[in-house]
């Protein structure tokens, strides 16, 4: 196995705290959540599970060591937003978790217009989704969310990508710079001071 | 329509000073391959986009980069950190010459006596340097070849989806970008964060280039899919698609192991792409109100 500490990307010296908020950092990061109908999931599972397993081993390390622990968030499964009830649309939604996107397409293009449903719209912003087709996805989870209200998974889809829209990326929001005028003041200057055959 | 250049780059001012000087040193080093590959000349076709494509190449290689004092012919006072020459930097520097190849090339059928004619000069020029860059690296000249052909079927209808008009270059950056690897899942991210980029770079363009394609009645993907008709209101819309693209680069990125260089390309991925956006979606704003 890699080293835990460099997994969570802390020190062997970190206190229990830090790592505990660099645990939750990566968790936040990687969480299923953030992957849903994307068709990179399975390698997104897989780096969670590796912070989970250097988490717990770092805990596991610790307590033997005498060390407070706590253990890591339960396994995340994915579907926990998976409506129950059954649909017409089974088939074609399994296509696309199999990433048959364009055998899907198809299918859900033969349905004819009275039956397209919230799941119809749902399914198709899926594979627009996959295919990178981010704001065709949006509008299809519109129309799902306006089809049915009370369902969750739409709505989560919906809003994720809503959230994107109105935020771009996600550190970006982390990494704001209050004195951001004082950097570039900073920065023009050594840019001046270099062009005036400064050493670097 | 053009496509590319420039967006794709740091915040500088978010970068520590050790990360700045590496990524200038990555700059010299493909300006330096530019000249090696392809004579003089091409080393005015560096770009923020092909250093970008050559950290990246460098950051997925096992071998450490390395950096050394080297002189530059256009600053013959003292030395700087220079790049060495590794496979990524001759990747670049062949794909920045393609690009530029494909781009003439489309430049041919484009309005205007006078460009066409730039651009039939342009391409005697190049010819040598492109069917050396092509014989190099036979994959992207393919994908580009691709883009130029279907760029010019959409603009041809007319074409009213913006995601639709994204697709050529998004595709041929996915090609370009799936190449930097041989192990499966990592040419997967690739794909997907090469198509994310091209993407960006479509719609980014688009939107520098909005208030000029509505003056002289130009294709331009966000004009043709409607919306509001007051430009900044569109140009904050069109914001929108960039951010929405930029919060899934980050998504996938996220994804992508790499070995050196991941401060200053999550830099560049995240806080480069919102910048690049911002100023777009703000650009003439001062006359418009």
């Amino acid at each position: 196995m890699t080293d835990p500490y460099q997994v969570l990307g802390v020190s062997p010296s970190a206190t229990d705290d830090e790592i505990k908020t660099a645990y939750r950092q990566l968790a936040r990061k990687y969480h299923p959540d953030n992957y849903v109908d994307n068709p990179l999931a399975d390698l997104a599972t897989e780096k969670m599970k590796e912070i989970n397993e250097a988490y717990d081993e770092i805990q596991r390390r610790r307590r033997e060591g005498g060390q407070s622990a706590s253990g890591s968030y339960s396994q995340y499964g994915q579907g926990e937003y998976r409506s129950s009830q059954p649909s017409q649309l089974d088939d074609i939604r399994r296509l696309i978790q199999n990433g048959r996107l364009l055998e899907a397409e198809e299918l859900l293009e033969g349905i004819p217009q009275p039956r397209r449903d919230g799941e119809w719209n749902y399914l198709m912003g899926t594979i627009y989704y996959s295919k990178g087709w981010l704001d065709t996805a949006l509008n299809y989870y519109a129309t799902a969310c306006r089809l049915s209200p009370s369902n969750l998974e739409y709505r989560a889809a919906y809003q994720r990508l809503m959230q994107q829209r109105q935020y771009g990326a996600y550190t970006a929001s982390t990494t704001t710079c209050d004195c951001c005028e004082m950097c570039a003041t900073l920065y023009c200057c050594s840019t001046c001071c270099n062009c005036m055959g400064g050493g670097c | 329509m053009g496509v590319l250049f420039g967006y794709v780059r740091p915040l500088e001012g978010q970068l520590r000073v050790c990360e700045l000087e590496a990524y200038k040193a990555v700059y010299c080093g493909l300006c330096r391959q530019l000249g090696q590959s392809f004579g003089l000349p091409a080393r005015f076709t560096l770009s923020y986009d092909a250093s970008f494509l050559a950290l990246l190449g460098l950051a997925l290689a096992e071998e450490k980069p390395a950096i050394a004092p080297g002189r530059c012919p256009f600053n013959p006072l003292g030395k700087r950190p220079v790049c060495q020459e590794a496979p990524a930097l001759a990747f670049a520097a062949d794909v920045a010459v393609l690009l530029l190849y494909w781009k003439l090339r489309d430049n041919l059928t484009d309005e205007g006596p006078g460009r066409r004619l730039l651009a039939r000069s342009g391409l005697l020029l190049w010819g040598g340097a492109y069917r050396r860059a092509a014989a190099r690296c036979p994959e992207p000249d393919e994908a580009f070849r691709q883009m130029t052909m279907e760029q010019r079927e959409l603009e041809a209808r007319s074409c009213q989806n913006p995601d639709e008009a994204a697709q050529p270059t998004a595709q041929a950056l996915s090609a370009v970008l799936s190449a930097l690897s041989d192990d499966e899942d990592q040419r997967r991210v690739l794909s997907r964060l090469g198509y994310l980029l091209g993407r960006f770079v479509y719609l980014a363009d688009a939107l520098d280039d909005l208030s000029a394609d509505q003056k002289r009645g130009r294709y331009n993907p966000f004009l043709q899919a409607g919306g509001p008709s007051h430009l900044g209101e569109l140009q904050q819309q069109c914001r929108g698609s960039l951010y929405l693209t930029i919060g899934e680069v980050e998504r996938t990125w996220q994804l992508l192991r790499v070995r050196h260089f991941a401060p200053i390309l999550e830099n560049i991925l995240t806080l480069g792409l919102m910048a690049q956006a911002d100023r777009l979606a703000e650009k003439g704003a001062e006359k418009n109100d």
